[in-house]
């Protein structure tokens, strides 16, 4: 019982912790997309990546598709037939490989603060 | 002058900075898809810290709600809405900016030669 209390409390911890990270991305990437949209030089350098995904529900995909879409300067575009990759497009890439790892460090992140692996049953 | 109008005064003009950003990428960035970007994200961002300074302004419960459903209902539409257009664009076959540097999704049409 007690140890059940302790792994939610933990939970909400977590969820706490990736909400106020995910804020302050927000917050500088906002930053990053007003100061090129302000100076004269743009330093836009676009393009549409494939990321594959660790996802596995809908909701978490969902979510996922969300909050890339939320934050400035990326764009969720569409998802493939199977479910497995999805197509961002970004505005400052730079290297494709180095996006995509950006992008596969921020899923775990994000599904480790809403996934319920100490709930009886698996049921999330 | 208390804490709470200086604090509300800072949000709303942190936001209205925010969406005026926006509106300028919409004229200056190079193509639909980053356009969407400035418009979608910077606006929300924008219009949400605006209602946070409201909130700020007119401390009450019946604003906390108001200013709440207000916030989560932009935080929920606001990227599924730039994700449609986006998709609408790119199946409509909007060009990409010239600086572009992959299409990844280009190259996965190819390969298989459907529709996405």
């Amino acid at each position: 019982m007690l140890s059940r209390i302790g792994a939610e409390l933990l939970r909400v911890v977590r969820l706490v912790g990736f909400g106020a990270f995910f804020a302050y991305e927000l917050l500088v990437a906002s930053l990053q997309v007003a100061w090129d949209v302000i100076t004269p030089r743009s330093r836009l350098s676009p393009g549409i990546v494939a990321i594959s995904m660790q996802s596995t529900t809908p909701a978490e995909m969902t979510l996922m598709a969300n909050l890339i879409s939320l934050t400035p300067g990326t764009l969720s575009l569409t998802i493939n037939e199977d479910q497995s990759m999805l197509y961002v497009h970004g505005m400052y890439v730079g290297s494709a490989d180095e996006f995509r790892h950006t992008l596969h460090v921020f899923e775990r992140r994000m599904l480790s603060a809403v996934r319920t692996h100490n709930r009886p049953g698996g049921a999330s | 002058m208390n804490v709470l109008d200086i604090l509300g005064g800072t949000l709303i003009t942190v936001g209205v900075f925010f969406i005026v950003m926006a509106a300028i990428g919409l004229v200056r960035l190079a193509d639909v898809y980053s356009r969407l970007s400035a418009v979608t994200k910077a606006a929300t961002l924008g219009v949400v810290l605006v209602l946070g300074g409201a909130f700020c302004l007119e401390p009450s419960w019946k604003s906390f709600f108001v200013v709440g459903l207000a916030a989560f209902l932009q935080f929920f539409t606001a990227p599924v809405g730039g994700f449609a257009l986006g998709r609408a664009a790119y199946r409509a076959g909007s060009p990409l900016a010239p600086q572009t540097q992959y299409d990844e999704l280009d190259d996965a049409i190819r390969a298989t030669s459907r529709e996405p």
